[in-house]
């Protein structure tokens, strides 16, 4: 072999360990790393996507608020924060002279929390509400304590009539004439109504808040 | 003989007297230059491509820097909307308060009233008590009627009434019995002769019906669920 070829060997095996040197520690690193950063950039492109699909809904919602918090407010009217029982009295003893009845008794028995069987599990869960029997007796005639049951229905706070017993007195032994109407009624409220519900208590509680 | 003497004319004789390592010699210093410049060239290709990595790696660092900015710019407008999916919340939390509260609602002044127009006229009542059985109400506003209810259907009517003939109590059961929308399973589980008004004898009977489902006012359903 002449010197000629030795050194053309030569050079050419030093050429290639350049290039190989120079590719594995100098630029294969450096492609690495930019094909980190690239996906870093693409997952937060992806982010953003997201992001900006999330805000578009929030100013959508956005938009939307003041109905949001108008229901809010027509459903506190419904489930007050307390068991507000003196606008109660109020309100059933107004409906009571609205419709010509006379509200001979209000039973409004201690508050209790609500409980109801939360999924397949049939799992007891505190809902949040608590609520309150309240037994009112009233006399009338039929079409007036109609009217009242119907006024008990339509009041801003909601009562719940679960059952009544109406009497009718016997005209041919001379009792006397008008109606007497015992209804079984509830009404609910929410002391906190801002608050996410449904926190499992134990299947033991007290289940007296069924409706 | 004159062929012969023209060639002899045109070639003329060549005799290289250089030693063969010289001549190698001035080979190999041309060829060294050559080889200096292949090297430089393999270092030149080298730092080539890792001025090109490197400035992909620049490139992509700077669409990951806008990126981030631009993140940072869409999380700042979604926290000032934090409170709105809050709101949304405490509605869906509320309406569903409401639907368990009172999803079991039935009108009953409105089953009063169409008792009143539809009762047939030789019957009238002397007492009428309605039990609604117990019932819990899913977040969806579907009542789940007790398991421990007497009868079908979500409340028990029980009548006492009277009736100038046995015939005016089987048109009282045929009235419940027609109106399938909110009654079913109607009977009457009494019926005597043994009572008057006056001196003509009235038929004093007691009846059960049990009100379906269908009474449910769906007032207060879930907006949620619908």
């Amino acid at each position: 072999m002449t010197r000629i070829r030795k050194w053309t060997l030569g050079t050419a095996a030093v050429s290639l360990f350049i290039l190989l040197v120079s590719w594995f520690f100098l630029v294969s690193p450096k492609k690495s790393e930019a094909a980190d950063v690239k996906s870093q950039t693409e997952a937060q492109i992806s982010s953003n996507q997201q992001l900006r699909t999330r805000l578009d809904i929030l100013v959508a919602q956005s938009a939307k608020l003041p109905d949001q918090q108008a229901r809010l407010a027509a459903i506190r009217q419904h489930l007050p924060e307390t068991a507000a029982e003196a606008q109660l009295i109020r309100s059933l003893s107004a409906a009571a002279a609205a419709t010509n009845v006379n509200l001979k008794s209000v039973k409004p028995a201690p508050a209790a929390p609500v409980t109801s069987a939360a999924g397949a599990s049939g799992q007891l869960t505190n809902s949040g509400l608590m609520v309150m029997n309240v037994d009112t007796e009233v006399f009338g005639s039929y079409f007036d304590l109609e009217r009242y049951l119907n006024k008990l229905e339509g009041m801003q706070r909601s009562f719940l009539v679960t059952g009544f017993t109406l009497v009718v007195p016997d005209e041919s032994k001379g009792s006397a004439s008008g109606i007497t109407l015992t209804i079984a009624g509830k009404v609910y409220f929410s002391p906190n109504l801002t608050t996410a519900p449904a926190a499992p208590i134990s299947s033991a509680a007290p289940s007296t808040a069924s409706n | 003989m004159s062929t012969q003497t023209a060639l002899r004319a045109t070639v003329t004789p060549h005799v290289n007297l250089l030693p063969g390592e010289i001549r190698e010699e001035a080979q190999f210093r041309s060829m060294r230059a050559f080889m200096a410049l292949a090297v430089i060239f393999s270092a030149l290709v080298g730092g080539a491509l890792f001025v090109q990595a490197s400035g992909e790696v620049t490139s992509a660092q700077e669409q990951l820097d806008t990126a981030k900015t631009e993140n940072a710019a869409l999380q700042a407008k979604v926290n000032t909307l934090a409170d709105v999916p809050k709101v949304y919340a405490q509605v869906a939390a509320a309406d569903a308060q409401l639907t368990t509260a009172m999803g079991a609602e039935v009108r009953y002044s409105y089953l009063l009233n169409d008792l009143s127009l539809s009762m047939n006229r030789g019957v009238w009542l002397s007492s009428l008590n309605v039990a609604q059985a117990a019932t819990t109400t899913t977040a969806a506003g579907t009542p789940v009627v007790s398991q421990t209810a007497p009868q079908a259907g979500i409340a028990l009517i029980t009548v006492a009434g009277r009736a100038k003939t046995y015939e005016d109590v089987a048109a009282w059961l045929e009235f419940l019995t027609a109106d399938k929308t909110y009654y079913t399973n109607p009977y009457v589980t009494s019926a005597d002769r043994t009572d008057k008004i006056g001196n003509t004898p009235i038929v004093k009977f007691a009846s059960t019906v049990a009100l379906n489902d269908s009474a449910l006012s769906h007032r207060y359903d879930s907006k949620a669920a619908n």
